[in-house]
């Protein structure tokens, strides 16, 4: 498998994911919401290219992976729901909370204020956030893309998923 | 009784029509107009919908788009009808033909089960006399539950002809993109599907696409589906036949027969035959594969997406590729629970970004796995998966009990050429392209007058299907005088386009296998034919 663990598992490590430097460092995460995109596999696509306002996502051709220039990018979101493969997300750290936006297309339907169970790639749970935006960004379609708050400001690099908990 | 539909959906809106009443051996069964009976049923929580024909052992569907032929009911006194094609009315009265005293409990059944019986015994048994022969044969037909027509059921045999410029068989998105393009050039185009919706698979496909934005990239499935039904019926051009299987090409006559909602024979003649039957589900070999509960992927899709019905409580995927993957995350957003998904080979099939969007919702993909057995006597009530040693053999010991109430299996498509073959191309088995499909040029000739797009073609993706229509419809319009030098260009954008999207090393595969069956001169293949 040279190398490629998560073609088995089905999920990128920490460690993976900084060698194929798709993680932006923590200073940058400080300063602003910042966009990750976790797609390393040439699959031919480029909503997200052609989406963001600030050129900030090149890809080289169609069928190469995405990478994002962190200098340019604003934070603006609009690719979260771009993606078809789900694949990509905003953080940021602030007043030393976690901040981590992210594709929502489950049920229950997500509400500000809503607690929630946070979930990291491989679905283990790593603590309990709180929804503090969810928003359906494009007309026409009831995707919601859904920013969650954590007390745990290094959660922005783990959590990628989260169980809505109904009261 | 249990209802297994699914009200709150966080993508789709379920238009189900309203409500009505049938009959279902006797029983008075709640459904929605604009679900098939197949749906209604296991919606009300009918599982066993027939009897196999050897040991009669229960059978549910499968397939649920009319293939795999588990469902073949009696309806309104017509036997053999696939309850997953025909929607139900109000009052309609349907039995199962199968089992004695019924399909549910069979006392013949146990009795089968212990007799060793080979593969040709029933052929053997009573051959001679020939009196014996004919009266033991009467007494099979009784006894496997074919049925008996009764004349008077059949509405009556108006047949309908048409003389058409080009007509598509298959109304799926290579189907519908080739008849839109063609409806847009050409006088008179007819599209025939053998459901009783256009759209094929798309309608079904809930997840948005990858791609390119200037095509279908980043939209869901069914949207594009509705989009192109749309552009399609407004075309004055185009004449959409629904309900209608295309089952049989007469080359002397140069007549396509099809019969429409099951009783009218319609007879077409076109100039330009555009052929996108798409393709069919594998199954794998495993103890009690058949047990109802054993469905294909794209079964559970058409059930839990198009109908709205969940397939069950908790369940186990076989198979990781695209489709194995993406079913799995649409049966969570249906609510349904994935026990896990298993692959025999050691790394996942699909795009990694589908397998990250099961596995952080706390999905195990077990690679090198695969499953031994289903559990249950008349319906799935658990599984055994064990894991696969470097030559895919079980490794004993490994074995693990799983609960779930359904399995689905994932492990492939066919191209459905029983049409195409009537055509009489010349036909390659490719398994890079998933079984047996015929020589063709890139316009996709498989003759002069003939073409094929899609799945049927060569299983790949929606994009690629929707491209390949599109460049049939052009060329067959392009052939017969329709159009110009600006539909030579959009063909050439769009094989630009094709090219582009076969460029992964996903795609390589694919690649190989259009490799072998792609030709310069499609005529003079047809010439040697002869």
């Amino acid at each position: 498998m040279n190398g490629q663990e998560y073609v088995v598992k089905g999920y990128f490590t920490l460690e993976e994911l900084m060698k194929l430097n798709i993680l932006p460092p923590e200073d940058r995460v400080k300063k602003g919401r910042v966009a990750v995109i976790e797609c390393v596999q040439e699959i031919p696509c480029n909503p997200c290219a052609v989406v963001c306002k600030v050129k900030a996502i090149m890809k080289e051709s169609i069928s190469k992976p995405p990478r994002v220039d962190w200098d340019k990018c604003v934070g603006c979101e609009l690719c979260i729901s771009s993606c078809p493969g789900l694949a990509i997300f905003c953080i940021q750290i602030k007043d030393g909370k976690g901040y981590v936006s992210m594709p929502y297309e489950l049920l229950p339907e997500p509400k500000v204020g809503d607690e929630a169970v946070l979930l990291d790639r491989s679905g283990r749970e790593v603590g309990i956030g709180r929804i503090v935006k969810a928003l359906r960004p494009q007309k026409q379609d009831p995707a919601f893309v859904i920013t969650v708050e954590t007390p745990d400001p290094k959660h922005v690099f783990e959590v990628r998923a989260v169980r809505i908990i109904r009261r | 009784m249990p209802d297994l539909r699914i009200y709150e959906h966080p993508i789709l809106s379920f238009k189900r029509g309203k409500e009505c009443t049938f009959y279902f051996e006797g029983k008075p069964v709640k459904a929605y107009e604009n679900e098939t009976i197949a749906a209604a049923l296991y919606a009300n929580g009918i599982k066993v919908f027939s009897r196999s024909f050897k040991y009669r052992r229960p059978r549910g569907f499968f397939c649920a788009i009319g293939r795999c032929s588990a469902c073949m009911m009696e309806v309104n006194g017509v036997p053999n009808v696939r309850t997953c094609m025909v929607k139900v009315e109000e009052g309609m009265k349907v039995k199962r033909q199968k089992g004695w005293p019924s399909a549910d409990t069979d006392f013949l059944a146990p009795i089968l089960a212990r007799l060793d019986l080979s593969s040709s015994a029933y052929l053997k048994m009573a051959v001679k006399p020939s009196p014996l022969r004919r009266a033991f044969t009467k007494l099979m037909r009784v006894l496997t539950g074919i049925g008996r027509v009764s004349y008077a059921s059949v509405k009556g045999f108006k047949p309908e002809a048409y003389d058409v410029d080009v007509a598509v068989i298959g109304g799926g998105p290579a189907g519908l993109s080739a008849a839109i393009r063609a409806g847009q050039l050409c006088r008179s185009v007819l599209v025939m599907d053998d459901k009783h919706l256009l759209g094929g698979q798309l309608i079904k496909q809930t997840h948005k696409f990858f791609g390119n934005v200037t095509y279908c990239a980043g939209r869901r499935g069914f949207k594009l589906a509705e989009e192109m039904v749309e552009t399609l019926l407004k075309l004055n051009s185009v004449k959409a036949l629904t309900s209608t299987s295309a089952f049989g090409y007469y080359p002397r006559e140069g007549i396509l027969t099809a019969v429409k909602d099951n009783s009218t024979l319609v007879k077409v003649k076109a100039k330009k035959f555009i052929i996108a039957t798409g393709a069919y589900e594998r199954t794998l070999v495993f103890e009690n594969n058949d047990l109802p509960g054993v469905y294909g992927a794209g079964g559970v899709q058409t059930l839990m997406n198009v109908y709205g019905i969940k397939p069950g409580e908790a369940g186990l995927m076989v198979g990781s590729g695209n489709v194995g993957l993406i079913v799995s995350y649409q049966l969570m957003q249906a609510g349904v629970n994935v026990k896990a998904i298993v692959e025999a080979a050691p790394r996942i099939g699909g795009y990694l970004v589908h397998a990250a969007k099961v596995r952080r919702l706390g999905v195990p993909i077990y690679t090198r796995h695969t499953i031994l057995k289903a559990l249950g006597k008349k319906r799935v009530e658990g599984a055994v998966i064990v894991q696969l040693d470097e030559r895919f053999n079980p490794i004993p010991g490994t074995e693990k009990v799983l609960d779930c109430d359904f399995i689905c299996v994932a492990v492939g498509l066919n191209p459905t050429y029983d049409l195409i073959q009537h055509f009489k191309p010349k036909m390659v088995l490719v398994p890079e392209l998933g079984g047996f499909v015929p020589v063709r040029d890139v316009y996709g000739r498989v003759r002069r007058d003939v073409y094929i797009a899609g799945d049927c073609s060569g299983i790949e993706e929606a994009a690629t299907a929707m491209l390949e229509g599109a460049i049939a419809g052009l060329h067959a319009s392009l052939s017969l005088g329709y159009g110009g030098k600006a539909e030579w260009n959009t063909i050439m954008e769009l094989h630009k386009e094709l090219e582009d999207e076969r460029s992964s090393p996903f795609s390589d595969r694919v690649k190989k296998g259009l490799k072998v069956v792609t030709v310069d001169d499609i005529e003079r293949v047809e010439a040697e034919m002869k």
